[in-house]
């Protein structure tokens, strides 16, 4: 493992001694949420921190890692049993008022890393919020699964979706724990036409996928997640030390 | 091998929806991020919650499941030491309401909250007077892991007068817990601020931040922190707090 400074992990003498080579704070946000038969509820969740991990000892001593908040906005997903979800509002405020804190020690660039596509949103208004209230600070968020779409367009069967093979594929190259082997089955989509694009429809995820995955989640692999992860973390890397 | 436990994090929706045939309770880890003086990491509270939980669903299995910690609490009377991060008290407080609810929407009619931070007290108070207002058919609670064993004393004798916060009681909690959190080689006596005894008044209370109680953030002495101290606290916790569930909730 290389050498990373993740916030968890220090006292807080070290992270003042830390502070005078930091620039940015990095930020991991989950979900506790179903991802098919194949993955558990910490899949976004797990991903997400060992990813930021990896980029925080890409980026060292430059960037600290946060502890990754476990729960988000999975209003579609609580229609299988186990999922945990917040409010927008309360998750607005949660990622907020992270900032705010980190903030207030000085740190002026904060990224937000998401492994849950539907904290989009969230972020989208906490980053605009956080703008105009601190116009000195940079504020930006990205969705882990969405740095190689050329990668996933040429290694996947399919569209894919939730919980599909590229996801759960990250997932046991970063958490493995989270996959199930043997549990792994195709992705049961509902039949019917997608809504049009770019028409949005509000609609539980049971009516798009009856066992909670999308794609064919059984050709996931360590290896296709290796692929996706290296190039995703390269990109982020590259991206953020030349603009941020 | 590893005793049996529901660990939500660690099941599928098809795992979970099985083990709601026995599941009757869950239980929520709170946590903060929150400086713990030179001898405690950020990860103190959620670590010791978190672990405290995952042995409190052992001896609770298989009618009980632990959900993730909640990492971040109302800490801003930390916030002078850098690096800890605080939400407000009512986001804390809506936080744990959601999380509630989610587990209600599931079917879910007992909930147990495991705090590990002082700070998030009052918002805990406040939350379950909310959600027993909002579903009046739950049983719900919530206690404050150290205050099950305040009558445990170090049987040395080696007692400082002011603790609560980085001191040997907590960090004796989490040797036992979560070691990775805690900073041997860097632990000794906190000194206090001349203020310290007058702002801990028993009845009177006064807004105070951390640093005009304590100057690196802790109290007490850490360096009489035990792992055989935190076995004892946390394993009569345990016993104390499985019996009085078994029997009331």
């Amino acid at each position: 493992m290389s050498e990373l400074y993740a916030l968890a992990e220090m006292t807080w003498p070290e992270f003042q001694a830390a502070r005078a080579h930091l620039e940015i704070a990095l930020v991991p946000l989950g979900a506790t949420e179903q991802h098919g038969p194949g993955g558990t509820f910490a899949a976004d969740t797990a991903r997400t921190e060992a990813f930021v991990r990896q980029l925080a000892g890409r980026l060292h001593p430059k960037a600290v890692c946060l502890p990754a908040f476990p729960y988000s906005v999975s209003l579609d997903q609580m229609c299988f049993p186990g999922t945990i979800t917040l409010s927008a509002a309360t998750m607005t405020r949660v990622v907020e008022q992270i900032a705010v804190s980190l903030i207030r020690h000085g740190l002026k660039k904060i990224f937000f890393v998401t492994g849950h596509a539907n904290t989009g949103p969230v972020l989208n208004n906490a980053v605009a919020n956080l703008k105009s209230r601190y116009t000195e600070v940079k504020a930006g968020w990205v969705y882990l699964s969405s740095l190689a779409p050329d990668l996933r367009t040429a290694h996947l069967d399919g569209p894919g979706g939730h919980a599909d093979e590229a996801e759960l594929s990250e997932c046991l190259y970063l958490a493995p724990d989270t996959v199930r082997i043997d549990a792994l089955v195709p992705g049961d989509p509902v039949p019917g036409d997608p809504p049009l694009r770019p028409i949005k429809l509000a609609r539980p995820f049971s009516a798009v996928s009856r066992n909670g995955a999308l794609g064919n989640p059984v050709s996931a692999s360590r290896q296709l997640g290796q692929m996706l992860i290296s190039a995703s973390l390269e990109r982020l890397e590259a991206y953020l030390r030349e603009h941020f | 091998m590893e005793k049996p436990r529901y660990i939500l994090a660690d099941m599928t929706w098809p795992e979970f929806r099985e083990a709601l045939a026995t599941v009757d309770l869950a239980l929520i880890p709170t946590g903060a991020t929150e400086q713990h003086g030179p001898g405690g990491t950020f990860a103190v509270d959620t670590a010791r919650a978190d672990g405290f939980t995952r042995l409190l669903a052992e001896r609770l299995y298989p009618r009980a499941v632990a959900v993730p910690a909640i990492p971040f609490g109302f800490s801003p009377h930390h916030m002078p030491f850098p690096g800890t991060i605080t939400l407000e008290a009512d986001t804390f407080q809506a936080v744990v309401e959601e999380v509630v609810g989610s587990l209600h929407r599931h079917g879910l009619r007992k909930f147990f909250i495991l705090n590990a931070h002082g700070g998030n007290r009052d918002a805990l108070d406040l939350a379950i007077a909310t959600l027993k207002d909002r579903y009046p058919e739950i049983l719900i609670g919530w206690v404050q892991i150290s205050g099950l064993v305040t009558d445990i004393r170090d049987p040395d004798g080696k007692e400082s007068p002011l603790m609560g916060h980085g001191c040997e009681r907590e960090l004796s909690q989490s040797l036992y817990l979560a070691p990775w959190t805690v900073r041997p080689a860097a632990m000794g006596p906190s000194p206090l601020t001349d203020r310290a005894m007058a702002l801990h008044h028993p009845a009177i209370k006064v807004g105070k931040t951390f640093d005009e109680i304590t100057r690196d953030g802790g109290l007490g002495n850490s360096a009489n922190a035990s792992y055989e101290l935190g076995r004892r606290l946390i394993e009569t916790a345990l016993d104390r707090l499985t019996d009085w569930l078994q029997a009331n909730f």
